[in-house]
Parts: C-alpha cells; structure tokens; sequence
C-alpha cells in the first residue's frame, strides 16, 4: 500500500488558483478637454439643510486603544453614531446629479488630514479628483495610512512620528473611500472624491451648506458610513437658497 | 535461473529495517518543528483578525530593515511577530531536511523534507505578495491553505521518524476492512482542503472588502458566497469524521496508532463545531457593527483556525497509519521498503 503521490501538492494548487481575482489597479487620472466652467456670482445660489437623526440617540461606542501606550489610555468615543439634539454629524453631502457636463477647476490648496490622539481628523472630508490630500502625523505613535478605494490607486504608506506630511491624489471620482491605518485598526477616515466642488460635510450640529451654485435641479444625496445613502431632488433658483434636510434612523441599520 | 521474487517477510528483520533506523534527537526535533509550525499558523491567524496584515507595509524589509526590531505595539506586534516566527521555522525547517539528509537513508524521506523547503519558501513568498499587493484576498486565501498544508506536511515527517514508524506494525487492518477506511479518509482531506479554502476566503474577503475594511462587497454576498458553502461543507466533513471515528473506535480500537487519531477527531470535531457558531455569532452578528476587532473575536477565530488546523493534522495521520496498518499480514509494507520488495 502506498500514499498515493500527488496529492498534497495537487490540494496546494487548488488552494492556490482557488477563483478570487486579486485587486486590480484602478486606472489613470481622468482628463477631460471640455473647457472649465464658471458660475456667475449673481446667479448663483446654494443648498442648505440639517441631517437629523430619529428615534433614540445610538449608544456612542468606545475605542480601546490601550494597545499603543503613545495611544490614549482611556476609552475614546468613536465617531460613527456622532448625534447631538437628534442632529448627525458626519454626513457627506453631494450634488449627484444635473450639473452642467463641464470641467470645474481644480483647487490646488490641499485638503489636510491629520492624525492626532490616535484618530483621524476629520472623520469625513471630500476633496476634487486631483485636488492634492495632505496626510500629516501629529501623534507620538507612528502609524500607517491605507486607502481602499475601488476607482483609484490603492496604497499603504508607513507614517512614524515626525515623518514628513504625506501628499495624495486620487485621479477618480468615488465616494466613500475608506482609509485606515493596520496599526491601530480604530482608525478609519473616510474620503470622498468628486469630479465637481459641489459637497459638504455634516457639521455637529448637523447643518451643511453647499454655495455657489448655478440654477438648475438636482439630486442631492447623503452619505452615513453606517446608514447609507439617501437622495433628494430639489430645483435651485437664481439667488436662492434650497432647503435639504435628510432624516436618517436607527432602522437603516 | 531467473531470481525468485521473495517476500520481504521471508528477509530477516534487520535487513529490512536496515534502511533506516530510529534516531530519538531527529523525531523529537521533527515534532518540535510541527509544533512551531502549529503556532506560526496561530501567529498568522492574530494577523488577520486583528486586521493588522498591513501594519509593516513593506517586505521582506519590516520599516526598511532586515534585522532592526520596530516597536512591537498595536498591529506591529501581530504582523512583525508572525514574520519572527515564520522566519524561525522556515529556518527550523531547513535544520530538518539537513539532518534527515544526514542520517536518513530513505530517498523518498529525503525528497520529502527538500519538498517542505520548497513548500515554505514558497509560502514566504506568498506572505510577502499579499504584504505587496496589499492583501488581495486571492493570494491571502492561498497563504493562509499552503500553511496549513505545510504544518501537515512538517507532521507527516514527525511520523515517519518516529519508532513506531519504523517498526514493524503489530496489528493489521485486513486490506478489505482497511479499504473503506482509506476510501474515506483521502475523501475527507478532499473536504477538509475545501473547507480550509472557502473559511480562509471568506476570512480574507470580510477582512479586506467586507465591514473591517473597504466595505465594497454587501455582508450578504460574502456570506452567501463563502460562508454557506464553508457550513454546508462541514456537514460533510463532520459526517466522515463521524463515520470514521466511530469505524475506528468500534473494529479497530486495538491499534493506538488508529485509535489515537480517531478519538482526537471525534473531540475536535465537537470543539470545532462550537467554535464555528461562536466565529458566526462574533465574526457576522456582531462583527458588522464592531468599530475594531474585540477580543472575544480574535480568540474564537483564531481557535477556530487553529483546531481547523489540527482535525486537518489528525485526518493526515489516521490516513497515513491506516496504509500503514492496513494489508492481509503477510503483505504489511510500509512504503518506504517497496523498492526493496521489488529488487530482492
């Protein structure tokens, strides 16, 4: 009687070409020839609203980073369920829909992320496709920052204490783009790219503004981290300001 | 005259064994390995659950160096550990097949310990890709089943170098009872391999495309994907462990070396079922809402993983000792003598 030969390695190869497709690189910066538009400041108006939460304030769940002594030693609150007054923060808000098909310019300033207390601040921020992120270590911990996007580049870039600040791009429009760091798996951020300058971010007491804008309708859409996303129509006149308000509840969980 | 072919039975014990003889220091080391190679799987398992398997984003550097021990806080201590422990066996590993190639005369043994450095360099390549690729569950799947298969290949070696092994076995299985033994236990590594691959996956995909990380696959398509298939798998799998271990308990429960592996079976399979609806409970229940992996999650998984692993290790054992054992008395060979059967 012998073993018969083969089998491990055959078992091996199975497991090897087991049917997951590995992630794809995403591709290049989008470019586009049409020309950049302008808005004309006195016609422009804005979208502004509330992003209220009903029902029972969710319970604040806490953070134990004991793991990292340069970490807080205390539990800290996560910013997932942020509500004060039934208002919920971190909400990013967007124009998804009916802007004109033109190129908006791209702000050169970047947007700056900062690691500070072992979190990310802010929990939730946009930026334009392109527009420069500035990724700074304010911690006596080190830690590293990994995007996971499905539209853009994915990368993982070690930060120690005093490293210099980190500057990314992301060539392609995505919402909701997590970021984390492995070394303290609490950590996550959220970045959204958007092909125009149209968003915001629920503030703590749940009021955003969108400015600027030209007249026209449009799908407006809220995005939770938890609750997901919800859209409005709404038609922005001359000079006006739209009303938005988006109510998100403890079901949609 | 053409030569008689004999039977080895008709050969006088020392020429048979002859081949090889047993060397304590060599078995023990061996089974040293297996159990390092056990806790490397272990190690492996914190990376994942701790979701720290890019905490040290490159390799094989760790921060730029080779030999500099980083500060083993948060999900540094996970992933630089398991590169440490990994390191260690590969080089225990080498420290074998040296050895066996020193004092063991058995080519196909030889060829075996030279597989399992081939095995784990290849599988510290694989750990280093999915470091570089940054986790693409594919090659994270084939990592985490290329361990387990090596921790089995690092124990099959501890058993072919222990005494017993070398030995003439006492007590035989008759070949017509042995048969169905075999038949279901090479079934039952099939399984066991199967759901090795769909837990390590739906392990790899939660982590990297469920809740914990880029949360682009919905919880529902992960588990109806993996997960299913993984419980509906392990109906089988506890079904032909049952099968087994009863057959051996019940006909065959005066060869320890069957009844060993048997009983260890039956126990793990009751352990390993209890864990796998304590992972759900943790890992899918409650999992989808955690903001950072608790520890009742990494310690019921990673248990989950590591008794996986040994049902899996106990499996190729009972299959081994069953060729061993099995066979009418006067055809009882172990493998390793049939070229000689074959030359007499």
């Amino acid at each position: 009687m012998t073993i018969r030969p083969g089998f491990l390695p055959k078992a091996i190869l199975l497991a090897t070409l087991s049917g997951l497709g590995c992630s794809k690189s995403q591709p290049g910066p989008q470019t586009s020839a049409t020309p950049a538009i302008t808005v004309d400041p006195a016609t422009a108006g804005s979208i502004s609203g509330v992003v209220s939460f009903a029902g029972p304030r969710p319970k604040t769940i806490m953070l134990d980073m004991s793991q990292d002594p340069s970490c807080p030693s205390k539990p800290q609150p996560s910013e997932v369920f942020v509500v004060n007054d039934g208002k919920l923060a971190n909400v990013f808000v967007y124009v998804k829909e009916g802007l004109p098909s033109r190129r908006f310019p791209v702000p050169s300033e970047p947007v700056v992320l900062d690691q500070k207390g072992c979190r990310y601040i802010p929990h939730m921020l946009g930026l334009m496709a392109g527009q420069p992120l500035k990724i700074l270590n304010s911690d006596t911990a080190d830690h590293n920052v990994h995007n996971m996007p499905s539209k853009n580049p994915q990368w993982n870039e070690s930060q120690m204490t005093g490293d210099p600040p980190v500057l990314k791009t992301f060539p392609n429009p995505e919402v909701m783009i997590p970021l984390q760091c492995n070394q303290h798996p609490w950590m996550r951020a959220y970045v959204n790219v958007m092909s125009h300058p149209y968003f915001a971010v629920s503030a703590a007491d749940g009021k955003f503004t969108i400015p600027n804008l030209p007249p026209g309708d449009y799908t407006v859409a809220a995005v939770h981290e938890k609750f997901g996303e919800q859209t409005m129509k709404l038609k922005v006149g001359a000079k006006a300001a739209a009303k938005a308000d988006f109510i998100f509840a403890q079901g949609q969980l | 005259m053409h030569a008689t072919r004999r039977h080895p039975y008709d050969r006088p014990k020392e020429w048979v064994l002859s081949s090889s003889s047993y060397n304590a220091a060599q078995h023990y080391f061996t089974l040293f390995v297996a159990i390092a190679a056990f806790l490397l799987l272990i190690a492996g398992g914190l990376v994942t659950s701790n979701n720290a398997g890019l905490a040290v984003p490159d390799w094989p550097t760790s921060f730029g160096s080779l030999y500099k021990l980083p500060k083993m806080v948060g999900g540094v201590k996970f992933e630089h550990g398991h590169r440490v422990v990994a390191e260690i066996v590969g080089l225990l590993t080498i420290i074998v097949a040296v050895w066996t190639w020193l004092v063991d005369k058995r080519r196909w043994m030889r060829g075996l310990t030279l597989a399992a450095v081939a095995g784990v360099i290849f599988q510290g390549g694989l750990g280093g890709l999915t470091v570089l690729k940054l986790t693409p569950p594919a090659i994270s799947t084939a990592h985490a089943t290329l361990g387990q298969a090596m921790f089995c290949v690092l124990a099959a070696i501890a058993v072919f170098t222990s005494r017993s092994w070398l030995e003439d076995p006492t007590e035989k299985i008759l070949r017509k009872d042995a048969k169905p033994l075999l038949r279901h236990s090479w079934m039952l590594l099939g399984f066991l391999f199967l759901q090795l691959i769909l837990g390590a996956a739906f392990r790899h995909v939660w982590t990297k495309w469920g809740p914990p990380g880029s949360n682009r696959w919905p919880v529902h398509k992960i588990v109806h994907t993996f997960l299913y298939p993984h419980i509906l798998n392990s109906l089988f799998v506890a079904g032909l462990i049952l099968y087994l271990s009863l057959r051996v308990i019940s006909k065959h429960s005066n060869i320890a070396h069957l009844r060993r592996p048997a009983t260890w079976l039956l126990l793990l399979l009751i352990v390993q079922l209890l864990l796998g609806a304590a992972a759900y409970v943790v890992r899918v229940i409650q999992g989808v809402n955690e903001v950072q992996p608790t520890l009742g999650l990494v310690a019921v998984t990673v248990a989950h993983l590591a008794v996986g692993a040994l049902i899996l290790a106990w499996t190729v054992v009972l299959t081994i000792q069953t060729h061993r054992h099995s066979g009418d008395s006067a055809e009882v060979l172990p493998f390793d003598r049939r070229p000689e059967v074959a030359t007499a």
